[in-house]
């Protein structure tokens, strides 16, 4: 793209109108707005003092926290989880597997950022804790991360209005960062316990990546990406061993068809390029549809009304038959990742407010949280996506930052030091267009066109945030590891005071039909617990068949010690009294007399020992009850 | 020993199995409830690796128990050069013998331990199923890898109250 008469087009369609997010602009308008992004804050100055230092080092060395730890080990990189000041305590529980595991992966370099040591939000009275002063309080400094300090891999857990995006902007310069946030402590607990089932279940994942580029008629920004970003990036990722590729360009880049890739069985790696939807802050759909991404169904700017949601695909769309379990996958859209609170594309003055909250995009959420085995991890783009950032001239090898992380993730590398080079590449575009926009304070006579190219460059490298675990890699099948994508049943867990009185029993698990997926080593014990309790079912049954009725007998005899007892009766003594009392309340009593009057004395031990046997049976008849309700199988069904 | 004594322990006996049933009905409740959000916390990795010996010794105790269940139960006292017995089984049947003209203490005593036997003997069967109903659910739950630390907690502790069970069970036989 060259020339300053050239209009911007930008990424990023109205869901409600079918229009540009933001109409376009010419390069002059665009750097006259652009303007406004000048720091204005002292933690903003800071951060630039960062990005140049991070630079300085990037052009010396490459990225990697400092020089001999292998970011691949977390027992070296080390691994910490921040927690909001204040967070629910239902969340730290709910993650407890997932922390479980790094903590034995990480060891000592293994941090919790909890209680006051946690991350600080914004009061009445204080700003939100930057990162800058997070990294001081515990013994951190600019410059290159030491992990005995803080460790290079940090998850951030809570929303971005309480922990904003600003923050994990700022620290992923230095660090490998990445974020969860989700409405229920059993979405978190379905995304630990895929993680945990992903990296101790024996996942193997084929060598299978997808490339979904879309080109909607008339539009140049999907033009654009579609040619300069997807294709090229299909054609390399073919040419990588062991990798297959497929991709899905134009035509079919369908919303039914990405549905169906995400059903059958998603690649281990997709990367799609398209527009993502975009809302107002007053349309109660934001929340739900932002950052959806627009498939070729969209018929291009030519269609002027509202967009239906037959035209993207959305979290809403993430069925419960989708297979995504340990895949990592990259958008480049508009808003894919998260929405700010305040634009991040600035006019003269304050951000304008684009949303009510900020808040991480749907898709994402639903799928790293999938209870079937989520997504491992999402890239994608916070605010809007920037079309010339893999184009423009200055950064024309942008698409090598792509390449660079996408081969990263191939070759098993944790997702947030595969993110490394766009970091890299923000701390490079920052300290450059910071001098740039000090260089037009004074005065300098700049080309806009360079100023817009290097502004959206730069937004747009700082702006890719990793959702999910940082440390979370592709487990892939190699040549001595078959191919393994298993089912999980991953079900929501009940929160400690949710927990519902006992439930009647599990349906009996049928060996043939389920699908334990990582936990095929437990078939067998599954199938002999139910065979054993099975066995346990048809005893009672046999004990308890003739229990509808109590038979007492009372006999005596004057040698005790001859007598035996056969089939239900003594030999050797003589039948005195008997009493057979049925279910249904009949009742035959046979008296014993001696000399024609009733033995007194015998009829009451006789009575005693009935009373006491009717008691019994009370207690056995409600005890097979239960058998009958827990044990055999098919009878709930009835 | 006594006879007081004697009725002491066999009521001592017949409490602690009264007591190891009551743990393994609420395991069972545990199981059939599945894991509360805390209670995932202690076991998030190496739990592949001894679930299965877990379960399998599980298995074996509750069919070792099983086998330990007796068709009938003989109950004896001898008291005072009297005598008396009395046969029960799960079918509800109860036959006793006497001698001519049996002394009233010998009747309280024997059917005292006809009650003691017939409540540990419910409170077997009780136990068998309580942790038949475990053991369907703990199926259920190791399938799922979220459920799973607290299905081998539960069945260890299950474990654990059927070995407290049989003990006890042998005492007060």
């Amino acid at each position: 793209m060259s020339g300053s008469d050239a209009l911007l087009i930008f990424n990023g369609i109205d869901g409600a109108t079918g229009r540009y997010d933001i109409s376009p602009l010419s390069a002059e308008e665009f750097v006259r707005r652009t303007l406004g992004t000048a720091p204005r804050r002292a933690d903003d100055k800071e951060h630039i003092q960062e990005l140049k230092r991070r630079h300085e080092r990037d052009t010396r060395t490459h990225f990697a926290p400092k020089e001999g730890v292998n970011p691949k080990n977390l027992a070296e990189a080390g691994w910490g989880v921040i927690f909001a000041y204040g967070a629910d305590p239902a969340i730290y529980e709910a993650l407890s597997p997932l922390l479980q595991l790094r903590r034995s992966q990480a060891g000592e370099r293994y941090r919790e950022y909890t209680g006051k040591d946690a991350y600080r939000p914004a009061t009445d009275d204080t700003p939100a804790e930057s990162k800058q002063s997070f990294l001081s309080r515990h013994g951190a400094g600019p410059g290159p991360v030491d992990p005995q300090m803080v460790p290079y891999y940090l998850l951030i857990v809570g929303d971005p209005d309480t922990i904003p995006f600003r923050f994990q902007y700022q620290l992923d310069v230095q660090y490998a960062v990445g974020r969860i946030h989700f409405e229920t402590p059993a979405e978190y607990a379905a995304y630990a316990a895929s993680v945990v089932a992903a990296e101790t279940g024996g996942l193997a994942l084929a060598r299978r990546a997808a490339v979904f580029g879309v080109a909607n008629e008339g539009d140049a920004a999907t033009q654009l990406s579609h040619d300069e970003l997807a294709q090229p990036l299909a054609a390399w990722a073919a040419t990588q061993p062991g990798w297959t590729l497929e991709g899905v360009f134009r035509e079919q880049a369908t919303k039914a068809r990405l549905t169906e890739m995400l059903r059958d069985d998603a690649p281990a790696f997709l990367f799609t390029a398209s527009h993502g939807m975009c809302y107002t802050s007053e349309d109660s759909r934001q929340s739900a549809l932002q950052g959806a991404l627009l498939c070729q169904d969209w018929p291009g700017p030519s269609w002027q009304q509202a967009v239906p949601e037959d035209f993207f695909f959305s979290g809403e769309d993430v069925g419960q038959d989708a297979r995504v379990f340990g895949t990592i996958a990259m958008h480049f859209a508009c808003f894919g990742a998260g929405t700010p609170r305040l634009s991040d594309y600035s006019m003269e003055g304050a951000p304008p407010a684009i949303a009510a909250h900020s808040f991480l995009g749907r898709l994402p959420q639903r799928l790293i949280a999938h209870s079937r085995g989520g997504a491992l991890a999402v890239i994608g783009h916070v605010e809007r996506a920037w079309g010339w950032s893999f184009h423009w001239d200055r950064a024309g090898s942008q698409t090598e930052v792509f390449k660079s992380t996408i081969k990263r993730l191939m070759e098993g590398h944790p997702v947030g030091s595969a993110l490394e080079y766009f970091n890299g590449r923000y701390a490079e575009l920052s300290s450059d267009l910071s001098t740039l926009l000090e260089d037009v304070k004074f005065g300098a006579n700049v080309d806009p066109y360079l100023v817009a190219g290097m502004w959206t460059a730069n937004n747009d490298a700082r702006s890719y945030s990793v959702i999910g675990d940082p440390a979370v890699r592709l487990m892939l099948a190699g040549e001595s590891r078959p191919v393994r994508r298993p089912v999980l049943e991953v079900h929501a867990m009940p929160a400690a005071q949710d927990v519902q009185p006992p439930a009647p029993a599990p349906a009996p698990v049928n060996p043939l039909a389920t699908d334990y997926g990582v936990l095929d080593s437990v078939r067998g014990a599954a199938a002999s617990l139910q065979e054993a309790a099975q066995k346990i079912g048809a005893w009672l049954a046999e004990a308890f068949q003739t229990a509808t009725s109590v038979r007492v007998s009372t006999w005596t005899s004057d040698n005790l010690e001859a007598v035996q007892f056969e089939n239900g009766a003594f030999t050797g003594a003589k039948l005195r009294a008997m009493t057979v009392a049925s279910l249904d309340g009949n009742t035959l009593s046979c008296v014993p007399e001696e000399n024609g009057t009733v033995d007194d004395a015998l009829w009451k031990i006789h009575s005693d020992t009935l009373d006491k046997a009717l008691a019994n049976r009370v207690e056995m008849l409600k005890t097979a009850a239960a058998a009958i309700a827990n044990l055999v199988p098919g009878v709930k069904s009835l | 020993m006594s006879e007081a004594v004697g009725a002491a322990d066999a009521d001592a006996h017949l409490a602690t199995v009264l007591q190891a049933c009551g743990e393994i009905e609420a395991l069972a409740g545990m199981a059939r409830r599945g894991p509360r959000a805390a209670e995932a916390v202690s076991y998030a990795s190496g739990f592949f690796g001894d679930m299965s010996a877990v379960l399998r010794d599980l298995i074996g105790a509750v069919r070792r128990l099983v086998d330990d269940l007796k068709p009938t139960a003989t109950i004896r006292t001898a008291l005072n050069g009297e005598c008396a017995i009395t046969v029960v089984t799960y079918q509800s049947l109860a036959a006793s013998a006497w001698g001519t003209n049996p002394s009233a203490d010998l009747a309280e005593s024997q059917l005292r331990s006809v009650q003691r036997v017939l409540a540990l003997r419910s409170a077997m069967a009780r136990a068998v199923v309580a942790a038949g109903s475990a053991m369907v659910a703990l199926s259920g739950s190791i399938a799922n890898p979220l459920a799973l630390p607290h299905a081998i907690a539960t069945a260890r502790s299950l474990q654990e109250a059927l070995r407290r069970l049989v003990t006890a069970a042998e005492a007060a036989a």
